[in-house]
């Protein structure tokens, strides 16, 4: 290698890192600044309901780095992605054959837009008054609230799949299972994928809420009752801890999107022509 | 092989009768290779459509091999004009070739041997793992070629197929057709609005008159089976055959005129053109300016493009 | 939501106008008729699922009192300022960042942060600062439209078509005529899409600020009538949610329409 040529690299390695640098620049900057924000408002204020960042993260880790972990989070969690991964495949199971069907859709659909605009909470004090809250019911209440957005995309989705693929599936002779995984519900994926988007944080919501509502474990109510007993750094702590919760959720889902849409952004792309 | 028998098919809609198809009838010899050719909006899409057994006709019959058409046959293929939307975006190049063969339940070497065969002969062989919408038009209506005749049919339907690509493009793909044809020795029915396209392709050129459709003309193209872009379209015989069936659109078009060579199936249609080749040329440009007042889109189609 | 409005898929053949009505006639009577009758089977207790008369009946005789109307009131009011203040902040934000690309790189991280983050998770905090007061309801419903509105505005605003932004600048618009007749233009279909989503989120969020917090409306008399164990009422006014839930979405859409007649989308959609 030449002098020349290490000179080049040692310039493109310099660039890149100072292109590196910028780009964290960018991403950090401004959280960094807000933070500051934060910091600086507590501590100046005095304010007995705002905890600095540094209070927040210590008591954060002595809350949450315990056996509560295992004790709140994790059922919480699993409640909360069992009755999500329930109302998706009821969702889909139902919408597919009610996309499929013009008579089905036409008779369903007044049902249907009114039990999807029946705001999902509601269904917490219903079931409570019923039957209690146990930890199946709170499954419950996450799966009818969250199967209206899949099921109604997945309606639509299905409805628009494009009659040429489907006359070229006819002329294969494609039908049957393969049908359905190749054409219907491929086809019908984004708008699947943004009925399970929407799902998402319904679910969060109708965990949360029907934790704080009728539960004597789990993450929304261990909130509220630092909320109660004003443990401030704790409640804080708390609400730290839901908004991570929301942010991992959306970012793992965000992440299965990009997988399962890759054509969809391709042929986006290819044919908007850039 | 492909017999067509008193086709009609009529749409009814909001208490209106449209009738797209009034009475087809014509035959298909085993190895043939004709073209369709009509007016805009004339009904060939319909026509295809109730052939590959797509869509019930109203009334007469569509029969393979004398066995009645009731839905898409197991030996028939068919290439759609739109390619953009007859291939699976969410499938590679190869796995949109191959699905129909999974479908079959061929083994998998045998598979691969079909879709490497089918990929190679329209040039794709190095494309395969690509994604459709990745390739140009013309390199996606080759991929869709390419899954007809991995399936294997006798019969390879083709609706407009070329109608969306450029002139160029264009070009390289009717000489593949006219290869994929002679080297597997299938049926080609390939409808297209061309008159140049329908005469440099077929052996027979079936001309529609406007809707409600009847068979207008049936010709047979005489020029000889290697065919050249160059040679083949300079050549005079294949400028009589394109004014002998430019005129006879023209005629449908104008609705009257009757049909100058009904039932003179064969070479005997196309000597007529010949023969009155004079008188024809002013004819078809009276015709021509008629065309145009009708309506701007249809002036290209009669027209027929590249010269 | 990752998409901008889609453009309505072309429908295959639209049977008679008429019957689509009569089979949601029908479906909607199959599902009254059931609510009727499963009560009265073994299969259910009438004390857990009242049948649908009697719901019904509950919530006639309920919304003849005054109380029930205020409550109505409250959540309307509530949806509609919390939705007012997060679309205003919304619009304002979102095309002041969005058409700055330095702003909009500086601010990515952080949207992408507090965006996901659910507003539940805002309950014990709006509580112990504003109580049962009105700001408590706000500051969840607020939170959470304002992402769906904001988000919508930035995809619209990246959407504009290169080629017009060259050609208005080539015809020396300024940067308002820009803004006017390139970027407002291009954006609003998708600013209608978030206030569509929007609407929906804030009526939820409403509803739980009620049902949770105990902010006057819907919510808590629903809260009230489930601790003093009236099923039947809890299902009226649940039904009444669902009414008010429908009238927000047809209401929204129809906005929608209006706005975007000229919009190719919604012309799709209008004659199908």
């Amino acid at each position: 290698m030449s002098a020349n040529e290490t000179a080049n690299t040692t310039a493109t390695v310099s660039a890149t890192a100072r292109r590196g640098a910028a780009a964290a620049a960018r991403m950090l900057g401004l959280p960094a600044l807000l933070i500051a924000l934060w910091w600086w408002a507590a501590v100046s204020s005095g304010s007995f309901f705002l905890t600095d960042p540094g209070t927040i993260a210590a008591t954060f880790t002595e809350v949450w780095v315990s056996e509560r972990f295992l004790t709140d989070v994790l059922p919480s969690v699993g409640l909360l992605l069992t009755g999500y991964a329930l109302a998706a495949v009821l969702g889909i199971g139902v919408g597919v054959p009610l996309g499929m069907s013009t008579r089905l859709r036409a008779a369903a659909e007044p049902v249907l837009e009114f039990l999807r605009a029946v705001p999902p909470p509601v269904l917490v004090p219903l079931l409570m008054l019923l039957v209690g809250l146990d930890a199946s019911m709170r499954t419950a209440v996450i799966v009818s609230g969250c199967v209206w957005p899949v099921l109604l995309n997945t309606v639509e989705g299905v409805r628009a799949v494009d009659p040429v693929l489907a006359d070229t599936c006819r002329v294969y002779g494609i039908r049957g299972r393969r049908r359905l995984g190749v054409l219907v519900l491929r086809s019908a994926s984004p708008q699947i994928m943004a009925g399970l988007r929407q799902a998402l944080s319904i679910a969060i919501i109708l965990m949360v809420i029907s934790e704080m509502f009728a539960s004597s474990s789990g993450l929304g109510y261990a909130v509220v009752q630092f909320q109660r007993s004003f443990a401030i750094p704790e409640m804080w702590s708390g609400i730290v801890l839901l908004g991570l919760l929301g942010v991992v959720l959306s970012a793992v889902f965000a992440r299965a999107e990009r997988h399962a849409l890759a054509w969809h952004r391709g042929l986006r792309a290819a044919s908007r022509g850039d | 092989m492909l017999d067509v028998d008193g086709l009609r098919k009529t749409y009814s809609g909001r208490g209106r009768e449209v009738e797209a198809v009034r009475d087809l009838t014509f035959r298909l010899g085993e190895g043939e290779l004709a073209c369709l050719v009509g007016p805009s909006g004339c009904g060939k899409t319909t026509l295809l459509k109730c052939v590959s057994g797509l869509m019930r006709p109203t009334a007469g019959s569509v029969a393979l091999d004398g066995r009645p058409v009731t839905g898409p046959p197991p030996d028939m293929a068919v290439v759609f004009q739109e390619y953009g939307r007859s291939l699976f975006p969410w499938l590679t190049v190869r796995g949109n070739v191959e699905l129909p063969l999974k479908e079959k339940r061929l083994p998998k070497p045998r598979r691969r041997e079909l879709v490497d065969g089918a990929l190679e002969a329209v040039g794709l062989g190095h494309a395969g793992s690509q994604h459709p919408w990745e390739l140009s038009g013309g390199m996606q209506q080759r991929v869709a070629i390419a899954r007809a005749i991995a399936y294997e049919p006798r019969v390879l339907l083709m609706d407009e197929p070329f109608a969306a690509v450029d002139a160029q493009t264009r070009a390289d793909l009717e000489d593949l057709i006219r290869g994929l044809w002679q080297r597997f020795s299938m049926t080609v029915l390939f409808v297209t609005h061309d008159i140049d396209e329908a005469v440099y392709l077929g052996q027979r050129v079936i001309v529609l008159s406007a809707s409600p459709t009847v068979v207008q003309d049936d010709v047979s193209v005489d020029l000889p089976d290697e065919r050249d872009q160059l040679t083949t379209r300079s050549a005079p015989r294949f400028a009589e055959l394109r004014a002998h069936v430019y005129r006879e659109i023209q005629n449908a078009k104008n609705g009257g005129g009757g049909p100058s060579g009904t039932g003179a199936t064969g070479t005997g249609g196309a000597e007529g053109s010949g023969a009155d080749g004079g008188g024809g040329a002013g004819d078809a440009e009276g015709a021509d300016g008629e065309g145009g007042a009708d309506g701007p889109d249809r002036a290209p189609t009669a027209t027929g493009g590249r010269r | 939501m990752t998409a901008a409005p889609a453009t309505a898929a072309a429908s295959p053949r639209r049977p008679l106008p008429g019957r689509d009505a009569l089979l949601g006639t029908a479906g909607a009577a199959v599902f009254l008729l059931l609510w009727e009758v499963v009560p009265h089977t073994p299969a259910v207790s009438a004390d857990y699922l009242p049948p649908a008369s009697e719901v019904l009946a509950t919530l006639a005789e309920r919304s003849a009192t005054a109380a029930f109307w205020s409550a109505v009131g409250a959540t309307v009011s509530a949806w509609a300022l919390g939705l007012a203040i997060a679309f205003a902040a919304a619009v304002a934000l979102g095309f002041a960042i969005g058409s700055v690309p330095a702003l909009r790189a500086a601010t990515a991280s952080t949207v992408e942060f507090l965006r996901p983050i659910p507003s539940v998770a805002l309950i014990p905090l709006a509580i112990l600062m504003y109580g049962t007061d009105l700001r408590s309801t706000l500051l969840l419903v607020v939170y959470a439209s304002f992402w769906q509105i904001y988000i919508q505005v930035l995809y619209g605003v990246a959407d504009i078509d290169p080629v017009a932004e060259q050609t208005a600048r080539a015809y020396g618009l300024g940067r308002w005529a820009r803004l006017r007749h390139l970027v407002w233009p291009t954006a609003l279909p998708y600013l209608l899409t978030g206030v569509r989503l929007g609407a929906a989120v804030a009526l939820i969020l409403t509803i739980t600020a009620q049902l949770t917090i105990g902010t006057p409306g819907l919510g808590q008399e629903i809260s009230v009538a489930q601790s003093s164990g009236a099923a039947p009422l809890v299902y009226a006014l649940i039904v009444a949610t669902g009414l008010l839930g429908v009238a927000v979405n047809t209401g929204v859409r129809a906005v929608e329409r209006r706005v975007l007649r000229w919009h190719t989308s919604v012309r799709g959609e209008a004659a199908v």
